[in-house]
């Protein structure tokens, strides 16, 4: 066993990262979406025939955790243990990888668990509700286009009998990646993982991942869903459509762009919408591969966000939208881009500052290919750019003709701020109640 | 300037503790990892110190900081952070500290110093600027005010401290907020931000030297300014248990908290406080977990003992928090973990419980201790509230040594005899026609 190693002599503290690429949420039934999130927690409740307290006790009495991180195209099962203890962890890793009990009880406990914990994360977290009905409408109700916790529709119907069939569908896509960070030395770890981990190997049996198949649709004109939730003090704003992957040649580019848009304190929207208007307390804007809601390596979409008090909202809109168009439709100023890649540039430290970042670029250059810019090449690229190759990569990849648009609110008082705007080729209002349980 | 002390943190990070004439205070943790540096500015003022018609003026005072200096004009604070490769630039409010925060290269912590300088005394607090702020500390409160958990916890700390300053939100009333004009803020900002009244802690790969050179030239000669006034004495404990019930109306299920009153950082039995938080939750073995979680009776529940990581330097409040399953009361997570307490206390805590928690607290201990800045708000926050760069470390080591007759002691003292208050967070109730 090869694993990607990184040394952290700090502190007495080992953690083992299993990531299984090409897999992730995307391989949810459409009818069961948050099927894969269901299976990943109920693994680490007991395995190889220990019962879920004696398996957790056995290791929590090690100064031991494990997790699982879930995006659309991967999961990583990860092990963080005191070092001392680590052999014995490892063993116990081990069984949760293989031979999970997938236990009866802890299911229906589990289940019941989670379908709670979405209401209540959704009820506390707005930008939640309004994140997930974007994605579903951006990717045009695809599997591609859902949060990895599932739906609530989904959760309900998964059965345990799908659990258990569920799980060999982690394995054989791709090779597996394991990830290190340790105090001990290389050779000891890569010891205690070949003789402690053994992880399955052999044929591929998986060609095409749903991702392979995923291909944008791109709908001519502005889309907009106004999530009914009347009685808040605050609206949601979340907008944007598909414009570019992180392999692009001119990825460097999407960065600085979307920094001086939307990046930091001193973007335009930022600026613009707090700063001299204060009509948000934030605004910002990413592509959404940055954020983990899509894989690095296909196209993603690029998204604008704010959240105005209820009565700003009818200046803030329209206003988002105008600097966005005005945004692509000239560009940038020197002065923006200059301090831009400044930041970019002289932030190249901040990388590889502490040794699980060095780590998690090097499994992402695993998962994708895509290799870190070296600091000279990182600085040479940004250095190129000037406003004209800003303004034609924009003019090429960013359409804020074609958005789709997620507003929540108060509907009626949304409507009339919806009226507004120009170039709405359709409209709905969804009920932003979140459904009882009864 | 004099070296006060030189100190290892965890026998790998040299430690460095500073203080000038003027009372301006700096502790230096070298981790040469990387070029750069996190940069902590703790000011040891915070809501609890604001006077009653001043309720939110320290968070909104701490919007003020990022706006215009004699020096520096209006957005130049973060546009120079950004020339600099600055990350992470932002800021944090609590009930007894305001700190701000960035990370920099360390080529840039010279220019960096002299801003921070230049703002503890050269603000401009121009009328226009501080309206311009107010849409968005308004903003910020109207984004707080649609979170269910938000409303939970300020209902808990008004019960919790009936005539302490933590009972305020720290955020503050709007129609304070709406109301505070430039006047508010000159006498707010000469009353508490003066080198005396500052921390900064430096973590990174910096020349100690240079490092020290530019912070003697900036902040050596400011003049010392008001002295912290001293803080209100805590509230007499509660004399007997009681319940509180609030209600919202976009939750659908109970959210349930239970405090007890814990005696303060200082206390002797605060490592055994820590340890017990430990012992009850953490981890799917631990026995809340049990009750509760797998139980079905909650969807999560958790202990937090409340002391520097909050900034609330003495009184502090042990909490056990459970989200309750749909359908599922709070009075029945109240039963399930008042029979575990007294199981507890009753039969005796098990060796493997034991070393689960002491284990489960080291790891958690190294986890909070990963980059620049956590080591830096791990100094400086128990340096702000203990007056110990070293707390952590030391609380870490005492953890170990407490004993199973200290922890059940604890458990028994703060947890099962001390009055509690249980606050209740349920959905709206419909409302009946009249």
């Amino acid at each position: 066993m090869t694993p990607i190693y990184v040394q952290a002599p700090a502190l007495p503290v080992t953690s083992v990262t299993v990531i299984l690429p090409r897999t992730g949420a995307c391989l949810d039934p459409m009818e069961r979406q948050g099927l894969m999130r269901l299976m990943l927690r109920l693994q680490f409740m007991g395995a190889g025939g220990k019962s879920n307290m004696v398996f957790n006790s056995a290791l929590e009495r090690l100064g031991a955790t494990l997790s699982h991180t879930l995006t659309s195209d991967y999961i990583a099962l990860r092990l963080v243990t005191l070092t001392e203890n680590l052999e014995a962890a490892l063993s116990l890793f081990q069984e949760a990888i293989h031979t999970p009990n997938f236990d009866a009880k802890e299911f229906d406990r589990l289940k019941a668990e989670s379908i709670s914990s979405w209401i209540a994360e959704r009820e506390e977290n707005k930008q939640l509700r309004v994140q997930e009905t974007y994605l579903h409408r951006i990717y045009n109700e695809s599997p591609h286009g859902f949060l990895p916790d599932g739906t609530l529709e989904g959760l309900r119907r998964v059965t345990l009998d799908e659990v258990r069939a569920h799980y060999p569908t982690m394995f054989g896509w791709a090779e597996p990646i394991v990830a290190v960070l340790s105090d001990l030395p290389e050779p000891t770890v890569v010891g205690l993982l070949t003789e402690h981990l053994s992880l399955p190997q052999g044929q591929l049996q998986h060609p095409r991942h749903p991702w392979d198949r995923f291909a944008p649709v791109l709908r001519p004109g502005r889309h907009l869903t106004i999530i009914d939730d009347p009685g808040t003090q605050t609206d949601e704003v979340l907008m944007g459509a598909f414009s570019v992957d992180e392999s692009d040649p001119d990825w460097h580019v999407h960065r600085l762009i979307s920094l001086i848009f939307g990046g930091d304190m001193n973007s335009r929207l930022f600026r613009v919408l707090r700063g001299e208007r204060g009509l948000s307390y934030g605004a910002s804007c990413w592509y959404e591969s940055t954020h983990g809601r899509s894989p690095r390596n296909r196209i993603s979409p690029f998204s604008l966000y704010t959240f105005p008090s209820a009565e700003h909202t009818a200046e803030a809109l329209p206003l988002m939208v105008q600097l966005y168009e005005e945004l692509v439709a000239e560009g940038v100023r020197e002065d923006e881009l200059t301090l831009s890649k400044q930041a970019l540039i002289n932030s190249y430290p901040f990388l590889l500052d502490a040794p699980h970042k060095l780590l998690s670029l090097r499994c992402d250059t695993a998962l994708y290919g895509i290799e870190p810019d070296d600091e000279q090449t990182h600085r040479a690229k940004i250095s190129s750019v000037d406003p004209v190759k800003i303004r034609n990569v924009l003019q090429r990849t960013h359409h804020p003709d074609t958005m789709t648009m997620v507003l929540l609110g108060d509907a009626k008082r949304l409507e009339a701020v919806a009226a507004g705007l120009p170039g709405i080729t359709s409209q709905e209002v969804i009920s932003g109640g979140l459904p009882h349980l009864s | 300037m004099e070296l006060v002390q030189e100190l290892s943190l965890l026998n790998t990070y040299p430690l460095r503790h500073f203080r000038w004439p003027n009372g301006f205070q700096a502790i230096l943790v070298h981790n040469p990892i990387a070029p750069v540096a996190a940069y902590l500015s703790h000011y040891t003022v915070g809501s609890a110190l604001e006077h009653d018609d001043q309720r939110g003026l320290a968070h909104f005072f701490e919007h003020m900081m990022f706006r215009e200096t004699a020096r520096l004009r209006d957005g130049d604070f973060d546009r120079i952070i950004s020339e600099l490769g600055g990350v992470g630039l932002n800021a944090f409010t609590t009930y007894d500290t305001t700190a701000y925060h960035v990370n920099v290269p360390v080529w840039g912590l010279e220019r960096l110093i002299e801003m921070e300088a230049d703002r503890m005394v050269n603000l401009r607090l121009s009328p226009d600027l501080i309206e311009k702020e107010r849409g968005a500390v308004l903003g910020e409160m109207h984004m707080y005010a649609d979170m269910p958990s938000e409303q939970h916890w300020n209902a808990l700390m008004a019960a919790a401290f009936p005539a302490h300053p933590y009972r305020h939100p720290i955020i503050g009333y709007p129609e304070q907020v709406a109301a505070f004009d430039d006047e508010s803020f000159r006498r707010f900002y000469t009353e508490h931000y003066a080198p005396n009244r500052a921390l900064v802690v430096v973590a990174g790969g910096y020349d100690e030297a240079a490092l020290l050179a530019t912070l003697d030239r900036c902040y050596g000669p400011l003049p010392r300014g008001h002295e912290r006034p001293a803080s209100r004495p805590p509230d007499a404990p509660p004399a007997a248990s009681r319940t509180l019930e609030v209600f919202h109306d976009k939750i659908t299920s109970d959210y349930l908290s239970m405090a007890t009153r814990t005696p303060g950082l200082h206390h002797p039995d605060q490592a055994a406080l820590n340890l017990l938080s430990s012992l009850l939750c953490n981890g799917q073995s631990s026995p809340l977990h049990r009750a509760i979680v797998l139980e079905g009776i909650g969807t999560g529940v958790y202990t937090t003992v409340m002391d520097a990581e909050y900034m609330l330097s003495s009184p502090g409040l042990f909490l056990i928090d459970v989200t309750l399953q749909h359908g599922v009361p709070a009075e029945t997570a109240v039963e399930a973990v008042d029979v575990e307490l007294r199981t507890l206390l009753r039969d005796g805590i098990a060796g493997g419980d034991l070393e689960r928690a002491m284990n489960q607290f080291r790891l958690g201990t190294y986890a909070s201790m990963r980059t620049n800045m956590s080591l830096a708000r791990q100094v400086g926050g128990y340096m702000v509230a203990g007056e110990d760069p070293l707390f952590i470390e030391r609380m870490l080591s005492a953890v170990q040594q407490v004993t199973r007759e200290q922890l059940a002691a604890a458990l028994e003292t703060y947890l099962v005899a001390a009055p509690r208050l249980t606050v209740i967070q349920r959905p709206q109730q419909p409302e009946r026609p009249s």
